[in-house]
């Protein structure tokens, strides 16, 4: 009989605390060296992560647990594809947040140093960015022009390729 | 130093590279660290203001460029470093430290292809500092400055590793104005410009006795320098010994050139009008082995269409002209065929009234396609025709035609709005865009697939319906492109509102899809269905998706 998977307690910086298992909590590197520093039995403080952007992080990382579960149970090649579309799905989900909510996602798996979630994250942030022009990227993350005239003109001068 | 002195182009080069490995040195492990403290801004576009962003949120530079810069085309990392100067240095940086993929050095080949300007060299050597120093400390070179140089890139088409390849014109024009002179140096080194280190092995001569010059980067950043590129294009233009046939200064007033990767080795395909024949040839870019090919007929027109190069292992060189519709297959080292093709039968109209205005071989180097285009004549404004010929290679060398022409009617008649038509990288498909309407106010972007079987499929309207491009805007922007695996084609396209930074974007994705069951076994004559599906964004946001058509399209 497998024993129960043993949980550990995370805190969140406004006070909001999560029991998960160490097998997801383990997924974040700090947490993990938290752990084998401490010892499972103590509570791990985030103080840099809210705790609404740690409920999404360790969503991730318990659809993250379960995926690589259940990569291992398959039997047959098919399989395969399949869970990888149910899990592309799902990220895409999840990646339906307000992007305030995206930028402190981000910041949270690179403090808690969570590489898939952070790829998955930046990978949103670089669609944003892509296809738009400098003057449509400006105005939607508000980026101020700093470049003189001939500044400008010279970096456009630089690519006029991407231009044309 | 003498105040009349002449600077070379390797001076001038070397220079350059001087102030890029000092930038570059710069660019080191410090500016990591700067990186790690520099922050740049995002905020909520929801939420936020220029002046007072209450969201805003800051994300570390490292984070950034390590992990969202590198998911990012090149296209968009040149948008990026366009919209203020830390984004600008941060893109850099991570190109310099191959975060990122580098601006230039990274193109895609139908990008860069037709891109021959200094800046795109200059560019790529910035973003490939492993060829800096190489170049530097290689022997010095009479390329004269890189502003009146054409460079061209060419990509392995197996690893994508660039090479580029300089052809100095700025040489052949002083060429041209002493033939003599330029002949006597052609055969016999001037000894006024022996090499003063036995490292410089090429000449530094004056503009005036220069020769043609051509520097090619190697992906290892070795470079090839003038002496032997001067070499192959003796060989290349004449492959027997024997007096020149003809002035090979004229190279320098017509001759289109394109390199090209074939056995992993570099090779130069020229496709050279002297004024009275026609020459094509093609040249390997090593100096050790230069090995050339070449055929010069006065019964060959002037091209409309430049040469076409083959991308298999082939390295067929093929070319069209006009009159009559010839094609010429050259093969290392030896010619291997020529053949005409014609517009055909089912365009009433003669041959003087179409031009050609697109040849190109499938990646799989099995099939060619050529397509002209020209005007007919209908009660109601003016159309174009376009007529598409399907040619398939079997058993090497022998050329069969197994497709049937396709004319499309009704189209504005707009040379430089000629159809833009790309193989799929699947060698299945040929994808068609050209502009459709009844004049220069109203106007809308058509895509289309053709299989090889002749089949036309034209793909509705990006919005799912037939609205054109609105006068009311300004010019528009369309984007198409074949996925990498080639069973995917996307298009988008945009319109500028005539107001200054307002868009009106219209993108969409149309895509093949691959049928997921149902393939036939390898060689199979069988066909098995593809479904052609369309997403579209309504309001720039949402992309909702469904099933356009089916169309029954082989697959080996």
């Amino acid at each position: 009989m497998a024993g129960k998977a043993v949980e550990v307690k995370l805190y969140s910086c406004d006070g909001e605390d999560f029991r998960v298992p160490s097998t997801v909590a383990s997924r974040s590197e700090t947490v993990k060296n938290m752990l084998e520093d401490t010892g499972e039995e103590d509570a791990v403080p985030l103080p840099n992560v809210h705790g609404r952007t740690l409920s999404l992080v360790l969503d991730f990382c318990k659809r993250l647990v379960q995926y690589e579960k259940d990569l291992q149970d398959i039997t047959e090649d098919f399989q395969h594809g399949q869970l990888d579309d149910e899990f592309n799905a799902w990220k895409q989900d999840f990646l339906d947040i307000d992007q305030a909510v995206l930028y402190e996602l981000i910041m949270a798996a690179n403090f808690l140093n969570v590489a898939e979630l952070l790829d998955l994250c930046c990978k949103e942030v670089a669609r944003l960015i892509k296809g738009k022009s400098p003057e449509e990227i400006r105005a939607y993350f508000h980026i101020k022009n700093d470049f003189t005239p001939q500044e400008e003109e010279e970096v456009r001068r630089e690519n006029q390729w991407a231009f044309e | 130093m003498p105040r009349d002195r002449h600077f070379t182009g390797a001076e001038v080069l070397s220079t350059g590279i001087e102030i890029l490995k000092d930038s570059l040195a710069l660019s080191g492990a410090s500016k990591i660290q700067r990186g790690m403290h520099s922050t740049f801004t995002l905020s909520a576009p929801d939420h936020a203001s220029h002046e007072d962003p209450p969201n805003a949120l800051l994300l570390p530079n490292d984070v950034l460029a390590r992990h969202a810069l590198r998911h990012l085309d090149p296209a968009s990392l040149v948008a990026l470093r366009t919209t203020c100067r830390g984004l600008r240095q941060l893109v850099d940086e991570a190109s310099a430290l191959d975060i990122a993929p580098a601006v230039a050095g990274m193109l895609p080949a139908g990008l860069l292809q037709h891109a021959r300007r200094s800046s795109d060299v200059q560019c790529l050597l910035r973003h490939q500092p492993r060829w800096a120093p190489k170049i530097r400390s290689s022997t010095p070179h009479k390329l004269h400055m890189l502003d009146m140089a054409e460079p061209c890139i060419t990509w392995h088409p197996g690893t994508s590793v660039p090479c580029l390849v300089i052809l100095d014109r700025r040489s052949l024009r002083a060429v041209k104005k002493a033939p003599q002179k330029f002949r006597a140096r052609h055969l016999q080194p001037d000894p006024e410009s022996q090499p003063r280190r036995k490292s410089q092995r090429t000449a530094l001569v004056r503009s005036d006795q220069a020769l043609p010059s051509l520097l090619v980067v190697q992906p290892d950043g070795t470079p090839r320098f003038s002496k032997a590129s001067t070499d192959l294009l003796r060989v290349a233009l004449r492959p027997q010994p024997g007096p020149l046939p003809w002035d090979i200064y004229g190279l320098a007033e017509d001759t289109f050139w394109q390199p090209f990767w074939c056995h992993d080795s570099v090779h130069l395909a020229f496709h050279h009008w002297d004024g009275h024949g026609m020459t094509l040839a093609v040249c390997t870019l090593n100096p050790e082995e230069p090995l050339g090919s070449s055929i010069r007929s006065p019964h060959f027109s002037k091209p409309l269409v430049g040469a076409a190069v083959a991308p298999s292992k082939d390295a067929a060189l093929m070319s069209l002209q006009s009159t009559p519709c010839c094609v010429t297959a050259l093969q290392l080292p030896s010619l291997l065929q020529q053949f005409h093709v014609s517009a055909g039968p089912m365009l009433d109209m003669p041959d003087a009234a179409l031009w050609p205005c697109w040849m190109g071989y499938a990646p799989d180097g099995k099939h060619f396609a050529v397509a002209w285009a020209g005007p007919a004549d209908q009660p109601k404004g003016r159309y174009l025709l376009l007529s598409l010929t399907l040619h398939t290679f079997t058993n090497g060398a022998q050329l069969q035609q197994i497709s049937i022409q396709k004319v499309i009617p009704a189209m504005a008649v707009r040379r430089h709005r000629s159809p833009v038509i790309t193989w799929s990288p699947a060698s299945l498909w040929l994808s068609l865009s050209f502009e459709q309407g009844q004049g220069d106010e109203t106007a809308m972007v058509q895509h289309a697939i053709v299989d090889l079987n002749g089949e036309y499929h034209l793909l509705p309207s990006l919005d799912g319906h037939s609205r054109g491009l609105d006068p009311q805007f300004s010019d528009y922007s369309c984007l198409r492109g074949w996925s990498p695996c080639g069973f995917l084609f996307s298009c988008a396209s945009s319109q500028e509102d005539r107001r200054p930074n307002v868009k009106a974007p219209s993108p969409g994705f149309v895509a093949l899809k691959r049928a997921t069951s149902g393939m036939p076994g390898p060689k199979s004559s069988s066909s098995t269905g593809a479904s052609i599906t369309q997403a579209v964004a309504s309001d720039g946001q949402s992309w909702p998706q469904y099933v356009m058509s089916s169309a029954c399209m082989p697959f080996w």
